[in-house]
Order: structure tokens, then sequence, then C-alpha cells
């Protein structure tokens, strides 16, 4: 196993303990905002609440941060409103980088309406989130980012579903495959539970599209 | 399901079957409702109006020309019987509606009857039942007409109408439901009074079949669907945003209290709300159909002091509907107090959310499987009479029949073989309780 995969699984472990990973198997499936059905949902952002667990994951973060896109290659972190503003500031404080709050929506005019905060055109810019499904939010950060000239030197998100079609070009610290694979080995979810989130992350659409949710983007 | 008791008797389900002939009739009625209410654009069967009385005699007619019995009660609701043999246990009930929304299709609501029709005339063949078997032709289902209240007929069985129900306005006539239902021959005095029209231990069971108004057998391609739940809803007909009017050029926005600027706000945070609560797998829609400033004073140039809007929420869940009313009413308080507005909520009526009895459904999946018709368990997202039924403790369920083009509009697209798979499914089952002395488990 690779470092990044030990790290993936560590890093797993980590959220599965903090109890954040709730599942449904009977009645209403949970809906993520573009439609999707799922049996699973992971708040990641919970963890800001525990500071061991943050400060390891914060660790394992950097390292793969530093391994992916060098971190004297960065100019600055940008933080997703709501949940990746804490982690990257984090990150940020950790590198001594400039930080910034990138909003979900603009407001009012100008090339940093998106923004708090501030940076030149051409700052390279890794856009930091704690969690990404379907990749939606992130394009409109990353348009955002682009109408403030920044150059983008990558995303990167704590955990990366990485099971929906067309996936944007995003880093993760692990995927869901690592959530699964954590919490089948350590027994964390019951029999029922744990083959309705291995049929999701097998084929998410055709898992959504059997629950009521949608079946293609 | 019921216990089969010594000496219940009766054919088996798997001989009674819709033969050639009653399937011709089923097309026939299709067509003549069709026919009959056909507005230019879609089909118009007003709430305790003309065309809905027509279609019921249509049906009326049909039954008393094959020798069974037919009766309307109070709230002129047709009732079609088959005599069982033994006639003093509790009934096998079937039915739905005959009225639509305004330009609406013709399956929504005819489709329950006319299966429920066919259902009783190929049990006729099969010679009398043990329990007695009714088709219930109700009136005014839809919410359409009179601005939000609906399920008139069944709630009217039961004794369930308010004052209010009564006093509500039609959306073209402006006459109350009271004037429509005296015009259609209703003896409005049972229903003033609240006095139910029938005992609900009277119905042994009810059991409803309904083109699906969702997307969920076309996605999953199955024919027929059997119903678990029926989601509940609360509905403000109208809530009422009173800000200050003002001259949109000279007003700064720090002095203004702008009444559409609140009401947009107070709908942006509850849809945001909505949107975590299904993340967290709560069921719930949310929907603000109309909106209105006043024409007699709204202008382009001038800040709107006043707006209404309808607000509606349903779901499978009481509690759900407990909670997100709260949110209104603070995500309101909130608004009011930062923005100068005030809201008023005006008259809520709430429908609660319905179990399905599961032993029913268990005995229509039983009977698909039997017939080899595939078919997917479901709960409901529209309200329907079976609610009215299933809440008053009638054990009652629905059978969904697959339809491409959602329903309340003329481009519903039911296929008629997934028709006679739903209605072959409820006549077996129908047949099968109608033959069981023992009761129905919960
Ligand atoms: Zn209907």
């Amino acid at each position: 196993m690779t470092g990044a995969g030990r790290d993936a699984l560590e890093a797993a472990r980590i959220v599965v303990d903090s109890g954040a990973v709730y599942t449904r198997t009977s009645g209403d499936p949970f809906f993520l905002s573009s439609g999707w059905a799922s049996p699973v949902f992971i708040d990641v952002k919970r963890l800001i609440s525990f500071p061991e667990a943050r400060q390891r994951l914060l660790e394992l973060a950097l390292r793969r941060i530093d391994e992916e896109f060098g971190s004297q290659g960065l100019d600055q972190i940008a933080g997703c409103e709501l949940a990746g503003v804490p982690f990257a500031a984090m990150v940020a404080d950790r590198l001594s980088l400039p930080l910034v709050v990138a909003l979900k929506q603009a407001r009012g005019f100008g090339r940093l309406s998106q923004f708090e905060g501030t940076f030149e055109p051409g700052t390279r810019t890794l856009l930091f989130d704690d969690l990404s499904t379907d990749g939606h939010t992130k394009a409109t950060f990353r348009a955002a980012l682009e109408r403030a000239e920044a150059r983008i030197a990558g995303i990167f998100v704590l955990l990366g579903y990485n099971v929906f079609p067309d996936p944007p070009e995003i880093t993760s610290l692990m995927t869901l495959a690592d959530i699964v694979a954590v919490a089948e080995r350590d027994g964390k979810l019951d029999p029922g539970a744990l083959r309705e989130v291995q049929a999701f992350t097998a084929n998410a659409p055709d898992w959504s599209r059997r629950n009521g949710g949608i079946a293609k983007p | 399901m019921a216990n089969d008791s010594p000496g219940s008797g009766g054919v088996p389900a798997s001989t009674v079957v819709l033969n050639a002939e009653l399937r011709q009739l089923a097309l026939e009625l299709f067509d003549q409702f069709r026919t009959m209410s056909f507005d230019g654009v879609g089909i118009s069967r007003e709430t305790y109006g003309p065309g809905e009385t027509a279609a019921m005699e249509v049906i009326e007619r049909i039954a008393a020309r094959h020798n069974l019995e037919t009766e309307w009660d109070a709230a002129r609701n047709l009732i079609v019987r088959l005599r069982g043999r033994e006639g003093e246990r509790p009934v096998v009930a079937t039915g739905s509606h005959l009225d639509s929304v305004p330009q609406g299709g013709n399956f929504d609501g005819a489709a329950g009857v006319i299966a429920g029709l066919v259902s009783l005339l190929s049990a006729r063949a099969n010679g009398p039942p043990l329990r007695t078997m009714e088709l219930f032709v109700l009136r005014g289902e839809e919410s359409a007409w009179y601005g939000g209240p609906c399920y008139f007929g069944s709630r009217a069985i039961f004794g369930l109408l308010s004052q209010s129900d009564l006093a509500s306005r039609h959306r073209v006539s402006g006459q109350t439901l009271a004037d429509h239902m005296v015009q259609c021959g209703v003896d409005l005095t049972p229903i003033k009074a609240g006095r139910p029209l029938m005992d609900p231990a009277r119905f042994h069971c009810w059991m409803e079949l309904h083109i699906e108004q969702g997307p969920v057998l076309i996605a999953r391609e199955k024919p027929v669907g059997f119903v678990t739940g029926i989601r509940g809803n609360v509905r403000h007909r109208r809530v009422v945003c009173r800000g200050e009017a003002a001259h949109s050029g000279a007003v700064p926005r720090w002095l203004r209290h702008d009444a559409v600027l609140a009401m947009a706000e107070l709908l942006m945070r509850l849809d945001e709300h909505w949107r975590v609560l299904l993340e967290w797998g709560e069921d719930l829609v949310v929907t603000s159909g109309i909106v209105e400033t006043n024409a007699d004073e709204h202008a382009v140039s001038r800040v709107p002091g006043e707006v209404a809007f309808a607000l509606e929420y349903r779901s499978q869940d009481a509690r759900t509907l407990t909670s997100f009313g709260a949110l209104v009413q603070s995500e309101c308080a909130q608004i009011a107090a930062k923005r100068g507005v005030e809201f008023d909520l005006g008259d809520a009526v709430r429908t609660e959310p319905a179990r399905m009895n599961q032993s029913l459904v268990k005995l229509l999946e039983t009977q698909a499987g039997e017939a080899g018709i595939s078919c997917e368990i479901m709960p409901s997202g529209a309200g329907h009479d079976s609610a009215v039924f299933a809440n008053v403790g009638v054990p009652s369920t629905m059978v969904f029949v697959r339809n491409d083009k959602g329903s309340h509009n003329p481009h519903e697209a039911m296929e008629y073989s997934d028709f006679f798979a739903g209605a072959e499914t409820l006549l077996r089952a129908l047949w099968k309780v109608a033959n069981q002395a023992g009761e129905v488990q919960s």
C-alpha cells in the first residue's frame, strides 16, 4: 500500500470514529442538493468539534497537499463557504500562506465580489473544501476563481465521494470507498447498511435511480 | 392478512379475471368520459359541478343495467353495491373521484372508478362473495376549484367538513362550496352538523386504484405500485406580508419596508431549510404556487407595501409538518423584525399523513405475484381520498398505475396495458378479502 493509501485509510478511520457516518436503508434516502439519492451521508464538518482528530486530519491533509502540489508552489489557500473555511484557515496558518474565503454567491460587483479577503490576479491558489459529492459546487467556486483571475493550482477536499459520472479534477485525502473499507473492517455498519452503501459506491447512478433520485447529472 | 376461515368459500382469486368484454367496457368508458368533459385543452370536471354529476350518472346507468344496486348518499357521492351472501358483515370498498382539475387529464380519478366498476361486474359474474362489495364514486377530491381544501366527498362521509370548507369560494363563480353542493342536490343538514353519513366500522377495508402522479414507476420500470403511506400537508391559502408602500426613487434602502423582498427572503430561507432537511433524510416538499401584489395599487415605480402568497408543505411524517410549521413561524418573526414588515399566515388547513395497511399491501403484492405482474412498494407524494379513509381507521391501501407525464395536466400518459395490470390486481385482492371472514390485520 502506498503512503497516500495508508493516509487515506487513517483519515477515513478518524471520520468513522467521530460518528460522522450516517446511513439510511429504510424509508427515504438522503438527497444531495443536485437530486442524487444516497444511502449514506457523511458529516465531515462536525470534525471541527474534535481538536485531536482535527489536528491529525490536518497533518494528513498537509502531507498530501505537499506531495500533490508542492507547498512551495502555492501563493494562497481559498476556503469554500461554509464548512471549507475553518479547515482552510488551519491549513493556511500552518503553511503561513494568505487565506481568502470563496463565497457561494457573488455580492455586488467587481473582480473579488465572490471573495472575502483580497489577492492579485495570477495568484496561485489552492481551493480547499471539506467535502465533494458530485463536484457541482466546486465548479461554481472554480468559475469564481477564474473570474477573479486567480491561477488555480488545484482543488483539494478532505473527502471526495468519487462515485458520480464526469467528476471534475479534484484531489481528495480520502474517498467514500476508503470510508466503506474502514467501516467494514471495523464492523461499524450493520450488514444491511453495508450492503446498500457498497451497492451505492459500486454504481451510484443506478442506486439513485432505484431509490427515487436522479439517474444522470 | 385475514385468516381463511372454514366455509369462507367462493371462487379462488386466480379464476376471477377481467375478460375481454369488461376490458372493452373500460376502454369505452374512458373514451366516453374524454368526449363528455373535453374543454378544448384538457378534461374539466368541476368539484360539485354538472360535469362531475354527468360522469357519475354514466356509472350509475351501467351499474343499474348490470343489476348492481346504486345509491346516492347525502353528500351526493354515488355508491354501487354488489350484495354479499352475508350482507351484515363489514363491506369491502373501492373507488376514487370523478372531478378533475381545470384542463386536467382523463385518468386522474376516473381510472380508479372504472377499475372498481369492472371489478364489481367481474365479481358479480362469479356469484355473490361472502361480504358486500361497494364502489364509491366520490365527489370533490381536487383542491383546485375551491382554493386549497379538498377531499370534500370522502370527508363528508365521515362528518369531517368544517364551516370554513363549506364557506370556501369557487375560483370562477365566487359562490361557496355549500351553494354548489346544494345545486347538486346535497342535503346540508347532517354535513353542517358534522354528522357522519357512515360509521367507519361498516368498512372491512378500502382499496383505491389511481394513476401515479410522480415519476417513480416510470423510473423503476414497473407497471404498478402499492402504497405504504400518503403525504400529509399544511396549506396556508393566503399569507399576507404587509410593509409600507413608498416611492421607488425617493426612498433609500434603509427606510424601506418592502413586502415583496421580505416574502422573497422568507421563501429563500425556507428553500435552504428544505435543502438541508433533505440531506438529512427528511421527507418534505415546499411550494408557493400563488403570489400576488394588489393590482389596484401595484406599480413599477412603487415599493410594494403588500404581497399575498400561498404556502404549502407536505411530508409523510406528522412531526416534520409540525417542526417545519414552527420554522415558518420563527423565520417570519425574524424577517419581520429585520425588515419592519408583518406576516399574517392566515388560516392553515392541515391534512394528516396517512399510514396504509401493511397486510393489504402484502395481499396486493401476493396477488400481483400470482398474476405475473411486477410491482413496486412505494409511498405516495400526492394526497388522495384514501388518506381520509385510513385516518378514520379503515384499513386502506392504494394501487398506483404507471403514468408518464405527471397528472393535473392534459398530457398524462397511462398505457392501458398498465391500467389492466393494476385493475386485475385490484380485482383479485378485492375478491380475496370479500371472501374472507377474518379481520384485516394491521
Ligand atoms: Zn386524483
